[in-house]
């Protein structure tokens, strides 16, 4: 038993290859028309169009989304639930995490593989057995309203994450979806916009996390809504088939994105789209017909079915083992929730201390702390489109802040009169800013029709700028002119351009969008029971037009090889926080840089030392400069990263090995990924080193 | 509740506000959890929150926020006051054992800067709710509830409130003052009543004086003499018991004393105040104060309630 596990954690490709020869005999007995049903979703559409607008007070998602199965042959259906930052179902059960932008900050592998395991279970507990809540789009701008779905600006980091998501997940038995295939990072006009880029873009910068994902052994994929190159990804042929299914030789199965995800049965089918959903639509009858008149082959119908198959008769095999496991265990949601707090602790982000405005002391007794802002009762969790989580409970910044009081008064106010913020300013003894973004700025958009029924519009790209509300730094700068040490909160899924409030805060806390547990963490940092240890998974400028150009409501946008750090970089444009910018309470001092060769690796190692007084998490990044010479190629790319805990004192050594393959750059000519040789620059918190790498 | 004058005619059943006019003495210092509206209808007044004191005149209105100390006096002329009192369903504050949380209103008409709908309308659903409450019509415990639910849900639309929320042992100057009122109280007569209090509380005299100085912006001393001769005021005017009596029920060592101090506070000496107390009634000889007052009261506030109705042709 024990070595099956091994095995299945390590290679869930071959495990599922096992599955082969059966699922072939199963497919072989099967008519047409079972075969195409096992390629749609059992949903109707105005189920699907009630629970989005939450008519019947139900939500989305509320129980898993059915697709195909078949009990005469005991074929698992597959049990879609959605999320990202935790599973999507019932209300008040499941655990709120943060969001996978938070958790691309804590810059920490071991941890993101937990989420996925506890998010795991928690979908075995919900009735399901696919979870489509693996998010790895690359925000090609930091407006993105969904970049607080995936895990930052970088490829490399949004790799390394979503293959330990993926890991995660699957070591319960349940499939990993990961999505959105690909190109989509762009919302108002996800169901038109077409994505134009290149060769070396696309396998240098927007694709890898997706292979990644694959070999890391995700079952599943959806495609995206919007078009590559012209034709919509659910029907793009060139990246379902010819790269995803050929070139990475990806096992499992392809579905669509809800609804508007296919629009021709023809094309979908042939372009390798093996299940439509959540309902039957541009399959079912349709897609029959379709081999009856010979527009589809019939081998395109098997081939599916048997990636079906093959995938739903081993994972659910595990699932099933695993399902008695995990019901046994009476602390399950205990555990994820205490993860979900350990997450928000290493994923929150200090930005900016002048003169050590943080942490804060005063939560004695006669002691006032003010916080202000309108969003600082919020259960401000993120997006309220398809992520959206209802956890049993959300403690939001001010019941954090007020837990880890011990005998203060707290006094909340949300910032209207700007008389009344000074006069609080000035009797506080520390005053703290909730500010940011919430659903209505940033998250999954609703169009326009259903905003219209629901009476309130959401959601969306940031269209309006990356800047704060006028209300905030009208509170900012009201608060500034009676004090300077004023501590501000960000919420948030991608940088916030702060060029308004230069200045005039004492201290910058990123928040982001924290979980259910998230005012738990905050609590404990304002106050400084624990250290900050996040970094920012993405730069932020001094101004906005430091950034990739981009027009959100424009029907074709193209995605150059260089956005976010790079750019900037390319630019030579420094920005206001660096990517990987984040402070601590403590002190570290690096030392001794080495850079050397490993087998096929680059292998590089750097001594840590804390040499502060309080204990705390670091995250070590590690960029590598690559020599530039065959190609103009990006100043630093991150390659490699690792967290570790050290007590005041404490000295250890990391190491990194960074493998040729993640240093190849596409070589045009050849039409293959390629090693460049020459001197590679490296970079670990300061220190710097040099490689040459030759020809063997 | 501390209130003397026309506290019978406030019809509670049904209603979600305690809601009536006094004719007003003074109201010695004291606290209670039920958030206040004061709105003068007529004459001057001065009131005492916590260290602030305002001075309101026919059309001012302040709301007392629950816990807050608070204190009315004026100079003897004659002033109306309505005050209507909001009971605790509204969930504007959160109790427990452990905790007080409350919203915490800034509504003073002479300091506070207006609300988006004005200081005017507010005045006029107070007008309103005590209207109704008095007319004690059958519709009335529909209207008073319509106008109170408009007035918070006023309140929480356009007036400036924040959240308060503090450990109830958090030792605060405010709450030993709060204490030290209650204490007082239950415990006027005996001569040594501060000392007594420190040692009920286990805090020093310093202590104590720094509390009471520090929240009411007066002496520990000046605040049992409030609430001295507010009782003697009251035994003075609703009793026939000596004078001798009331004096050592009221915790006055000597006579000279209770001569001094009534006289210091009030203007008078306690004999000159129960004379003129018993003269003023004495000029409607046969149906009573509060009957004589109700119908000049129910006009001044049918005025109020009908000339902003027609400006606004309600």
């Amino acid at each position: 038993m024990g070595k099956q596990e091994l095995r299945i954690e390590e290679n869930w490709k071959e495990y599922r290859l096992s599955y082969n020869d059966i699922a072939n005999q199963i497919v072989g007995r099967l008519s047409l028309k079972e075969k195409i049903s096992l390629m749609s979703g059992r949903l109707t559409r105005e189920e699907i169009r009630s629970q989005i607008l939450n008519r019947k007070k139900i939500h989305y998602n509320e129980t898993p989304y059915w697709a195909g199965g078949l009990a005469k042959e005991n074929v698992m259906p597959v049990l879609f639930v959605d999320g990202s930052r935790g599973v999507v179902c019932s209300k008040g059960v499941y655990t709120g995490f943060p969001t996978a932008v938070l958790r691309g900050a804590t810059f920490d592998r071991d941890l993101e593989r937990r989420i996925g395991e506890a998010i795991g279970s928690e979908v075995i507990m919900a009735g399901g057995n696919l979870f489509g809540g693996c998010c790895i789009n690359l925000p090609y701008h930091s407006g993105w309203g969904r970049a607080q779905e995936s895990y930052g600006e970088d490829t490399f980091l949004i790799g390394e994450m979503g293959a330990s998501l993926v890991k995660g997940v699957q070591s319960t038995g349940v499939i990993a979806c990961v999505k959105h295939f690909a190109f989509n990072s762009m919302e108002n006009n996800r169901l038109n916009i077409n994505i134009i880029s290149d060769i070396r873009a696309e396998r240098e910068v927007f694709l890898p996390q997706f292979k990644k994902c694959i070999e890391a052994g995700a079952g599943a994929v959806m495609t995206a809504y919007n078009s590559y190159n012209g034709e919509i990804c659910g029907q793009n042929k060139y990246l379902i088939s010819d790269i995803l299914k050929k070139e990475w030789d990806f096992d499992g199965f392809v579905i669509s994105d809800f609804t508007w995800g296919i629009n021709d049965t023809v094309k979908a089918a042939n372009a390798g789209m093996d299940v439509e959903m959540p309902h039957t639509y541009c399959f079912g009858d349709a897609l029959h017909k379709a081999v009856d008149d010979g527009t589809v082959a019939l081998d395109i119908i098997d081939e599916a079915a048997v990636r079906i198959v093959r995938t739903m008769l081993a994972h659910g095999e595990r699932l099933l083992k695993e399902r008695n496991e995990i019901k046994k265990n009476k602390n399950l949601f205990k555990e994820h929730i205490q993860l979900s707090l350990e997450c928000a602790r290493r994923g929150i982000t200090l930005i900016e201390n002048n003169n050590d405005t943080l942490p804060l002391t005063c939560k004695g007794k006669g002691k006032k702390i003010v916080v202000l802002g309108r969003l600082a009762e919020e259960d401000n969790q993120g997006d309220r489109g398809s992520s959206r989580t209802y956890p049993p409970y959300i403690v939001n910044s001010v019941e954090g802040i007020w837990k880890i009081l011990s005998g203060a008064e707290l006094i909340v106010y949300s910032g209207e009169s700007i008389g009344h913020c000074k006069r609080l300013a000035r009797e506080a003894d520390a005053v703290i800013i909730i500010a940011g973004n919430d659903y209505h700025v940033e998250g999954e958009h609703i169009k326009a029709d259903e905003a219209i029924i629901k009476n309130e519009m959401f959601g969306g790209d940031r269209v309006n700028g990356l800047g704060l509300s006028k209300q905030d730094i009208d509170i900012i700068s009201a608060v500034a002119e009676i004090r300077q040490d004023s501590v501000l909160v960000l919420n948030g899924g991608g940088a916030i351009v702060l060029d308004d409030i230069t200045g005039m805060t004492g201290a910058i806390l990123m928040q982001f969008y924290p979980g259910m547990e998230g005012g738990t963490a905050l609590g404990e940092i304002l106050f400084g029971k624990i250290s900050p240890c996040g970094r920012l998974p993405f730069a932020i400028p001094n101004r906005e037009e430091n950034l990739v150009e981009i027009d959100w409501e424009a029907d074709e946008q193209r995605y150059e090889q260089y956005h976010g750090y790079t750019y900037l970089d390319k630019k030579n444009i420094k920005p206001k926080y660096d990517f990987g910018h984040g402070l601590s309470y403590s002190t570290f001092e690096y030392s001794n840089l080495e850079c050397g060769l490993g087998e096929n690796c680059v292998h590089v190692s750097v001594n840590i030392k804390n040499t502060g007084r309080i204990e705390s998490y670091q995250t070590v990044l590690m960029f590598i400069g690559t020599p530039g010479k065959e190609i103009k190629r990006e100043a630093r790319l991150l390659k490699g990263f690792e967290k570790v805990f050290l007590k005041p004192g404490e000295c250890r050594t990391v190491e990194f090995d960074c493998p040729f393959m993640e240093l190849n750059f596409y070589d045009a000519a050849s039409g293959k990924m390629k090693m460049e040789f020459g001197k590679y620059k490296i970079s670990v918190e300061g220190l710097t080193g040099e490689i040459e790498i030759n020809e063997q | 509740m501390n209130y003397s004058v026309y506290e019978t005619i406030s019809n509670k059943s049904k209603l979600p506000v305690n809601a009536f006019v006094m004719s007003l003495d003074s109201v010695k210092w004291h606290w209670h959890k039920e958030y206040e509206f004061l709105a003068v209808l007529s004459g001057e007044m001065t009131l005492k929150v916590q260290s602030e004191e305002y001075n309101l005149r026919a059309g001012d209105f302040v709301l007392v926020n629950p816990r807050e100390l608070h204190a009315l006096m004026n100079d003897g002329s004659e002033c109306l006051c309505m005050v209507v009192q909001l009971s605790d369903e509204f969930l504007l504050f959160d109790d427990n054992e452990n905790v007080e949380e409350i919203l915490h209103f800034y509504i003073n008409s002479t300091t506070d800067e207006e609300p988006e709908c004005g200081y005017e309308l507010l005045y006029y659903r107070l007008a309103k709710i005590v209207y109704e409450t008095l007319a004690q019509k059958r519709t009335s415990i529909y209207r008073v509830r319509a106008q109170v639910c408009s007035l918070i849900a006023d309140l929480m639309e356009f007036a400036v409130y924040d959240k308060r929320k503090k450990s109830k042992d958090s030792g605060n100057a405010s709450n030993m003052v709060r204490m030290l009122v209650d204490y007082l109280e239950n415990n006027l007569m005996n001569e040594n009543v501060l000392e007594d209090a420190c040692k009920k509380m286990g805090v020093s005299r310093k202590t104590l004086d720094r509390a009471v100085e520090g929240t009411l912006d007066t002496s520990a001393k000046d605040l049992l003499d409030n609430l001295r001769i507010e009782k003697a005021k009251k035994l003075l005017k609703y009793s026939t018991k000596s004078i001798g009596y009331i004096m050592d029920v009221c915790g006055f060592i000597s006579e000279n004393t209770f001569y001094r101090s009534f006289k210091k506070y009030t203007g008078v000496t306690p004999k000159e105040y129960r004379d003129s107390v018993k003269r003023e009634e004495d000029k409607d000889d046969l149906k009573g104060y509060l009957d004589y007052e109700t119908p000049r009261v129910l006009a001044m506030l049918k005025e109020i309630v009908e000339q902003w109705e027609n400006r606004n042709y309600v």
